[in-house]
């Protein structure tokens, strides 16, 4: 009896296989998987226009051809919808394609300004509560135009335009603000999020134009240009600018490329006010001297120390300047800092934080190293009498 | 002495190769073909024809033997042994000039190795164990023998060495051929079944090898030999489940090749279980796995491809193990021949005509090469085998049927036994002192 059982057990499970078990399976051909999705305001007040790009895998080459070179068509679909949140924009969506979408591999959220100045709160829901979300979406803004008008920019190098958004923030910024980083700035008492943005510039290329600040979910503005370099440089990500800096007495002037800053930031409660100290280390090397000076003496380094200190502290005051005044948003979590070394201080004006902001002072102790040079001291193309040393 | 020639004809029937040649006033009985002729002529009936005395001393045999029971001489006759009749005596002689046609010492051509010995044992019984004897000179071996059959009286011999293997083992497997009752045991797979701990079990329990430093190998580590007449395998016991990732060739190389090759072995004999299961399960439950652009690249080749993963899994699967058994069985004049038309028609067509997507395809190649790279021919079926039931799991449930799988056969692995021995030991139950010795091939003690 035991035995005719035990013997019936593979039967019973074959049958259940059979007709239950694959009840979620879904081929790769019946997905649709989207690449990038830009949020726009919609054409009317109040609605959102979403843009996606569907990837379409037979453009890449089928089975049997060894990759041809003849990409002309970009391989995504473009599905434009509205609706008046992001959802009712993604049923609709729905309606218009014969796959199923899935937005498992979407890596890029690109927000335009327009949507963005008007609040991010409700697009943000949308995005981490899907299931098949990935909280390592990049958040990017695009500055001065719609989002679509940016997604529709080909990319030059690569198959798809999510590639030069991500690279961007991954590798040359190393400032990636993923959603999930963005949830974290948000949460976090006394710090505020921000994002990557991008541009066209004026051959209608896509570039990246700064970052994008934020103040209670609202897009309060952008830093640009050194700001940028230096407000980068202080959240860990990699700077990637130069400063030009003058040293007295010397015609002509120098790029210095700026690699990494130390920072040590203080802050002490004194008569109940706080008290920002700010050290930065900057290491930068020379990559362009338009001066005579031979850069192989120390003592001239030196000087180009100490202009470069200059410069950075000059650019800092001026960058802390726009954050607190400008958009008093604070990015790069002061409030934070209170926080966690003065909880209990914190406690007490945590309400009012937004108002003391814009007023505090920080005292700023800049420290500049040359670290390299290059692979030339002084320029080669003066003769010996007439430099520097 | 006609009367015992006349006996002889009724029983064994009036044999071409019966021959009586009558010397002197004796009579000699044997069989052409299994008794040395050239022997018969000069050791007994040049003595016999020569002498004026007759009597067994005159026989210049190495080993003779007196008897007087009928059913011995018939079957020393059958042996190769040449029965001499004498007239006034009542036993017979049985002189021992047996020669049969024999292979020598042959090649190995299963487990074959590039730096070892290159000896394999043959049909003969006795020239194996010799080929034992003279790798392992050691006055420790020790054989117990058996009969069976009584059409075949196939002769069966259980070696070990005295205070290495362990008495347990030794008393186990002489109780286990103790009741072992064959009528014909050809071979030593009928033996194998007969005192294998689970005879139906998918995984072997039992390691057949065809060379002799393989056998002296494990007897001196303490295992016991089966050797049977009639087949050029010899059985060892026990044989734990991580037997079957070590080759010979692990001794004859140098440490960090041997330890390297073993790991690789290992990966590769993973994925030769799950590479299939696994991509099925990930492509049609789990694509959030993949990187996007190994999705889209897959996603490019599956668009062309009528059926879904799970089929396109099976085919290839079948196919594949289609030529690997007629690549075995053909006659070895066809093989190149075949393997051509194979890897054109599986290779180019089906993959041009679209029917089956190149992932599949590599995926099917990498699983087949890493079958081919397990040592233990046995294994191999059981692995098959469990791929395909674990492609039918991952084809319906994904992941949780491949995890499920897996469980089952870790569940049905922990309670086999080989011999009384656990089958995953030194993992299951964790001995730590022998499990260094599973990881890395251990170097060699200097002296």
């Amino acid at each position: 009896m035991l035995r005719t059982l035990a013997l019936l057990v593979p039967v019973w499970l074959l049958i259940a296989w059979i007709c239950t078990g694959c009840w979620d399976r879904r081929e790769i051909v019946d997905v649709a998987i989207v690449m990038i999705t830009g949020v726009d305001e919609g054409q009317k007040p109040g609605t959102y226009r979403v843009h996606a790009h569907v990837a379409e895998p037979i453009q890449l080459g089928g089975p049997g051809e060894a990759g041809s070179a003849q990409t002309k068509k970009e391989p995504v679909t473009h599905l434009v919808t509205e609706g008046r949140n992001i959802d009712e924009a993604r049923a609709k969506a729905e309606r218009m394609l014969s796959r199923d979408i899935i937005t498992s591999h979407r890596r890029v959220y690109l927000i335009g300004e327009s949507a963005a100045r008007k609040g991010m709160k409700d697009i943000l829901d949308q995005i981490s509560r899907n299931p098949m979300n990935r909280l390592s979406t990049l958040l990017v803004i695009a500055e001065n135009t719609k989002a679509e008008k940016l997604m529709d920019t080909k990319v030059p190098l690569e198959t798809f335009d999510v590639e030069l958004f991500r690279e961007f923030g991954l590798r040359k910024m190393r400032l990636p603000t993923s959603i999930k980083d963005y949830f974290i700035a948000a949460t976090t008492p006394g710090q505020q999020p921000l994002a990557a943005s991008f541009a066209k510039s004026k051959e209608n290329k896509i570039m990246m134009s700064g970052i994008a600040i934020f103040r209670d979910h609202k897009l309060e503005g952008f830093i640009k240009g050194k700001e940028a370099i230096a407000l980068s440089g202080m959240l860990g990500g990699k700077m990637g600018g130069s400063i030009t800096i003058r040293i007295p007495q010397v015609k002509g002037d120098l790029s210095i490329h700026l690699d990494r800053l130390q920072l040590r930031r203080n802050v002490t409660i004194l008569k109940g006010e706080p008290e920002f100290t700010f050290e930065v280390r900057a290491f930068g090397r020379v990559l362009d001297n338009r001066t005579n000076l031979d850069l192989s003496n120390p003592s001239i380094i030196q000087k180009i120390n100490k202009a470069s200190s200059e410069e950075l502290e000059h650019t800092f005051k001026s960058l802390f300047h726009r954050l607190q005044k400008q958009f008093r948003a604070d990015t790069t979590g002061m409030g934070t800092m209170i926080y966690k070394k003065h909880p209990g201080y914190w406690k007490r004006i945590e309400k009012d934080w937004p108002q003391m902001y814009p007023d505090q002072t920080i005292k700023w102790q800049v420290r500049t190293e040359i670290t390299g040079v290059g692979s030339i001291g002084a320029p080669l193309f003066i003769p010996d009498n007439e430099v520097e040393k | 002495m006609e009367q015992f020639a006349e006996e002889l004809k009724r029983t064994l029937g009036s044999m071409p190769d019966l021959i009586f040649r009558s010397a002197g006033s004796s009579l000699i009985v044997y069989m052409a073909g299994l008794a040395d002729q050239q022997r018969i002529e000069r050791e007994i009936v040049d003595p016999l024809t020569d002498n004026k005395h007759t009597g067994p001393s005159v026989i210049t045999t190495p080993s003779v033997q007196l008897t007087d029971s009928y059913q011995q001489t018939v079957q020393s006759i059958l042996s190769g042994m040449a029965a001499v009749a004498m007239r006034g005596q009542d036993q017979v002689l049985l002189a021992n000039v047996a020669a049969y046609p024999d292979r020598g010492v042959p090649e190995p051509h299963v487990e074959t190795s590039i730096l070892g010995p290159q000896e394999a044992f043959s049909e003969n019984l006795d020239t194996n164990v010799a080929l034992i004897r003279r790798i392992t000179k050691s006055e420790k071996l020790r054989m117990k023998v058996w009969h069976y059959g009584s059409v075949a009286h196939t002769e069966v011999r259980l070696l070990y060495f005295d205070q290495v293997a362990q008495d347990e083992l030794v008393q186990e497997m002489s109780q286990r051929l103790d009741r072992v009752h064959l009528e014909d045991a050809f071979g030593s797979n009928y033996i194998a079944e007969s005192i294998k701990d689970r005879p139906l079990s998918l995984f072997p329990t039992v390691q057949k090898t065809e060379r002799p430093d393989v056998v002296a190998n494990a007897l001196m580590k303490g295992k016991v030999a089966v050797a049977v007449n009639n087949t050029p395998i010899v059985l060892l016991f026990p044989f734990t489940f991580w037997n079957a990732f070590e080759t010979v060739e692990d001794i004859y190389l140098s440490y960090s090749s041997a330890t390297f090759l073993r790991w690789i072995r290992s990966v590769f004999i993973l994925s030769a279980l799950l590479l299939p299961s696994l991509y099925v399960a990930i492509t049609t439950f789990h694509n959030e796995m993949l990187p996007t652009n190994l999705l889209l690249s897959i996603a490019a080749s599956r668009e062309a491809s009528p059926f879904p993963a799970f089929v396109e899994a099976f085919i290839m699967e079948s196919i594949f193990e289609a030529m690997r058994e007629a690549i075995v069985r053909m006659p070895r004049v066809l093989v190149q021949a075949v393997s051509v038309v194979g890897a054109l028609v599986i290779g180019q067509a089906i993959v041009q005509a679209g029917i089956v997507s190149i992932p599949m395809i590599i995926v099917v190649s990498i699983t087949g090469i890493a079958s081919l790279m397990i040592p233990h021919y046995e294994t191999t079926f059981a692995i098959r085998i469990l791929r395909i039931l674990l492609l039918l799991m991952a084809g319906g449930f994904g992941f949780f049927g491949i995890a499920l799988g897996l469980f089952f056969t870790q569940v049905y692995l922990t309670g086999l036994r080989s011999a009384g021995m656990p089958y995953l030991a030194p993992v299951a139950p964790m001995l730590w002192k022998m499990l260094k010795k599973l990881i890395i091939r251990q170097p060699f003690e200097r002296s």
